[in-house]
């Protein structure tokens, strides 16, 4: 398993080199000029013309492209076109903010969508099945944003147990932290549970018609016992493929969800450098999440050998 | 009423009334203390004032920094960080006499050469300074003593003043040594302002607080100038894209003061929350909406085409789109705030079907396709768009639109690759800058007169001259029709009602001195 978790990561360096190429000419094939959108309306060309030298944005692509990817070597992501800082403080300050979010609102969307996926699938067919489908249909077609106004709405302006707006990290106080983190971890939750519970649901029903749960039944073992110990360890590698996808998703960015909260997070960094054309902050935020999103990848392939004793990594 | 009890009755009625009058709280006297916590729509760009043209910095920066002279509650000219000034008869040297005693948040005097280094700095090209252009003129700055400095011009450009005091980019003095210090990359700005930067945490929040040792200049308020007096220990603005969100967290008392209420909810604001103790106030600004006509591009280059869309369209219909009603109708890039502003700049064209008919067949319209250019940026860019296209189209005119970004739309504007382009604009105090776009839809290379009046206006202060040429340039813009102005756009904003002595100032800018918090 050493030797393959080496070769997976040594599999991320042309990943990433082709991520890193794609990103840096698909942003610059989007029309618009960064400059002209940082200096505004009375710029004239030959402020623009010197600001555009002295971020080196007149050279042609192909350099511009090698002394980017040999700073980001260097682990230099560059410095933001309109904030003049630099993008990997930018990401090293936003990042904690969106996994907090995001770990948050897997945890909640698991204690949801397991037992859920699991009872809809022992109650095949029954009313309880078509309840919970239906429950998690509601959960994938609800709009993030109008679940997160609602929630805000109820539980934050009428009941007025958490906060509407701001964000305290959970290092700085714990406590506090969690008010501000939970409406929008529950408000991400429903939608990924309902995704999750989906895919349990019918990974359970493929694992609950196999001879082995019938022998396990027949041996005398207790029902709970034949749910979680054969069934739903046999049935979770294709759940867990979803949550590692959903989970890498979220964690480049849960854009609206950041939004609606006013969470400082890595999605709305990213969405506001895609409209300034701010290319380094795209560029970094972008190659970061790439990176993120492969490692979760490995994490979850590794995690497969558990759940499958037969998968083995030579 | 017996005859004996009236007197009593009398006695009784005066002395209430006098302990109703006594009783009753005069002016509530100014309150330090508090924080003040702020939502705003978006986030700063930076905190380095020259590097950016966001108005929310210049808003927000502008308690930190203070500029050289700034603009007064009717935009004119008035004294901040300059005493007075001077300017020579040929207008080639202007003298400022600096206060003395204003100290930096460093604790250092504000001196003849922090101006100095401040304008040399933003004409530096190294430096993403976006007005460069309007100190182009500037020779050369001499320090003549430690509280005098004199700018010699290579020509005549009065406008300057105006750009100095401009609300954005914030052409704020800046202390050399701490600039020089801290390198291009500024992470603690240090200003002369009533409050000091304490923290900017990007989309959590930028944090002030009351500067101790600020010293407000005499007279009474009056835009950036005047009294400035910090009764609040800290402001705190909120970044909330949202704008439910923003609004719940205003009833949720989480926020004191919401500097933008989308119009779309000001009935609710007004039935509803008013009765929760928040306050709403409306005024209309100098910002104005239009469309941008360009004068060198197929069919549109057309005047009595032109002339045709003038006649088209009914402005309150776009009124009504883009703003909800929001904005007072005006037809002039001189806005009606402005100092320079007659009632000659209402004068535009009323809707008249027929007339723009009969234009249309004279100008040889054959049903060509004319694009207008507009992103969904700002829903009223949008609004403005469909309302437009709409009012074209019921005159026959075969208008499409051209939606695209942002970035792209500016890249449109500049590099004349438009038709019809939606645009709207914060207030130019002076007009000359206002009249700065006719050289992007090609007025100026048609009718060079335009260039020519930008000149003169920017060659004197003298009101009396510059109505007359803003008069001039307005007639020539109803003869050619190289935009359309529709209105000068309202502000909303609402607060808590324990908040004291905030008003809505109509040039957009936030200003939190002379305001506190009831406790």
């Amino acid at each position: 398993m050493l030797n393959y978790s080496i070769r997976r990561l040594l599999y991320f360096i042309p990943t990433l080199f082709i991520v890193a190429f794609m990103v840096f000419f698909l942003v610059r094939l989007i029309p618009g000029d960064p400059i002209q959108v940082m200096l505004g309306d009375g710029a004239n060309p030959e402020t623009i013309a010197a600001v555009r030298e002295k971020m080196g944005l007149d050279r042609p692509l192909p350099i511009q492209f090698g002394i980017w990817l040999g700073s980001v070597v260097k682990g230099d992501f560059g410095t933001s076109i309109q904030t003049n800082r630099p993008v990997l403080q930018s990401i090293r300050e936003r990042f904690p903010v969106t996994i907090t979010l995001t770990t948050l609102a897997l945890l909640f969307s698991l204690l949801l969508s397991i037992p859920t996926g699991m009872l809809a699938a022992v109650y095949r067919n029954t009313g309880k099945d078509y309840f919970f489908m239906l429950l998690t249909i509601l959960g994938v077609s609800a709009p993030v944003f109008w679940l997160g106004l609602l929630s805000l709405l109820v539980f934050s302006v009428k009941l007025g147990w958490f906060p509407s707006i701001g964000f305290v990290p959970i290092w700085e106080d714990f406590w506090t932290g969690l008010t501000y983190l939970i409406l929008p971890a529950v408000t991400l939750a429903l939608h990924m549970a309902a995704v999750v519970a989906r895919m349990t649901r019918s990974s359970m029903l493929e694992v609950l018609r196999l001879e082995y749960i019938t022998h396990a039944r027949a041996k005398g073992l207790g029902e709970g016992k034949v749910l979680i110990k054969h069934a739903l360890k046999n049935a979770f590698g294709p759940t867990l493929t979803t949550i590692g996808i959903q989970y890498g998703q979220l964690l480049g960015g849960a854009v609206i969800t950041e939004s609606v909260f006013s969470l400082p997070g890595l999605g709305r960094y990213v969405m506001v450098s895609i409209h300034a054309r701010d290319y380094p902050a795209v560029q970094g935020c972008i190659l970061f999440m790439a990176l993120i999103y492969v490692v979760i990848n490995l994490v979850v392939d590794l995690m497969y050998t558990y759940f499958d004793p037969r998968i083995e990594y030579n | 009423m017996k005859k004996g009890t009236y007197p009593v009755f009398l006695a009784l009625l005066i002395a209430s009334v006098i302990l109703a009058v006594s009783s009753t709280p005069l002016a509530a006297a100014p309150q330090r203390g508090g924080t003040l916590n702020i939502g705003i729509n978006t986030d700063i760009t930076a905190i380095d004032p020259h590097t950016t043209t966001a108005a929310i910095t210049a808003s927000v920066m502008g308690h930190v920094y203070e500029r050289l002279i700034g603009l007064g509650e009717n935009l004119e000219l008035v004294p901040v960080l300059a005493e007075r000034w001077e300017i020579s008869d040929d207008n080639l040297q202007i003298t400022f006499y600096l206060r003395k005693g204003k100290l930096f948040h460093n604790g250092q005097e504000m001196t003849a050469d922090d101006v100095k280094f401040t304008f040399d700095r933003i004409r530096t090209p190294e430096i993403k300074f976006g007005r460069k252009k309007d100190f182009a003129d500037i020779d050369r700055i001499e320090v003549v003593d430690k509280y005098t400095v004199r700018f010699y011009m290579k020509k005549s450009n009065l406008s300057m003043l105006y750009s100095m005091a401009y609300l954005s980019p914030l052409v704020a003095v800046v202390c050399e040594d701490e600039v020089e210090k801290q390198g291009e990359k500024m992470t603690n700005p240090i200003g002369t302002g009533p409050y000091k930067f304490v923290e900017w945490k990007p989309d959590r929040h930028i944090l002030l607080e009351r500067f101790e040792k600020y010293v407000p200049q005499p007279g009474p308020k009056n835009g950036f100038g005047g009294e400035r007096v910090a009764y609040l220990d800290k402001l705190k603005f909120i970044p909330i894209t949202e704008e439910s969100a923003a609004t719940m967290a205003l009833l949720n008392k989480e926020v004191d003061l919401l500097v933008y209420v989308p119009f779309g909810m000001v009935e609710q604001f007004k039935n509803n929350y008013a009765k929760k103790g928040i306050v709403l106030e409306e005024k209309t600004s100098p910002n104005w909406g239009e469309i941008q006509i360009h004068m060198q591009k197929p069919v549109v280059e057309n005047l009595k085409f032109r002339q045709a869309m003038a006649y088209a369209i009914d402005r309150d219909i776009v009124l009504q789109a883009a703003l909800k009603g929001h904005g007072t109708p005006h037809s002039s890039w001189v806005a009606r705030k402005n100092a320079y502003y007659t009632p000659f700049h209402d004068k535009w064209y009323e809707k008249d079907t027929a007339k723009a008919k009969k234009l249309l067949k004279e100008a040889g319209y054959n049903g060509e396709e004319v694009n207008i250019s507009v992103s969904k940026k700002y829903p009223m860019h949008f609004g403005i768009a469909v309302a437009v296209q709409s009012e074209l189209q019921a005159v026959g005119i075969n208008a499409k639109l051209k939606v695209m970004e942002w970035a792209n739309l500016i890249k449109a504007m500049y590099g004349n690759d438009f038709e019809i382009l939606i645009c709207s604009h914060t207030a130019r105090p002076d007009p000359v800058t206002a009249y700065f776009y006719m050289k992007l839809n090609g007025m100026e290379e048609k009718y060079p007169r335009m260039a020519q009046i930008k000149e003169e206006a920017a060659g004197t202060l003298d009101t009396q001259k510059r109505i007359a040429l803003f008069e001039e340039a307005h007639q020539m813009c109803i003869d050619t029709v190289p935009s359309y102005v529709f209105y000068n756009q309202n502000i909303v904003q609402a607060w808590q009602d324990n908040v004291k002595g905030y008003t809505i100032w109509e040039a957009g800018m936030q200003r939190y001195w002379g305001v506190w918090k009831e406790k």
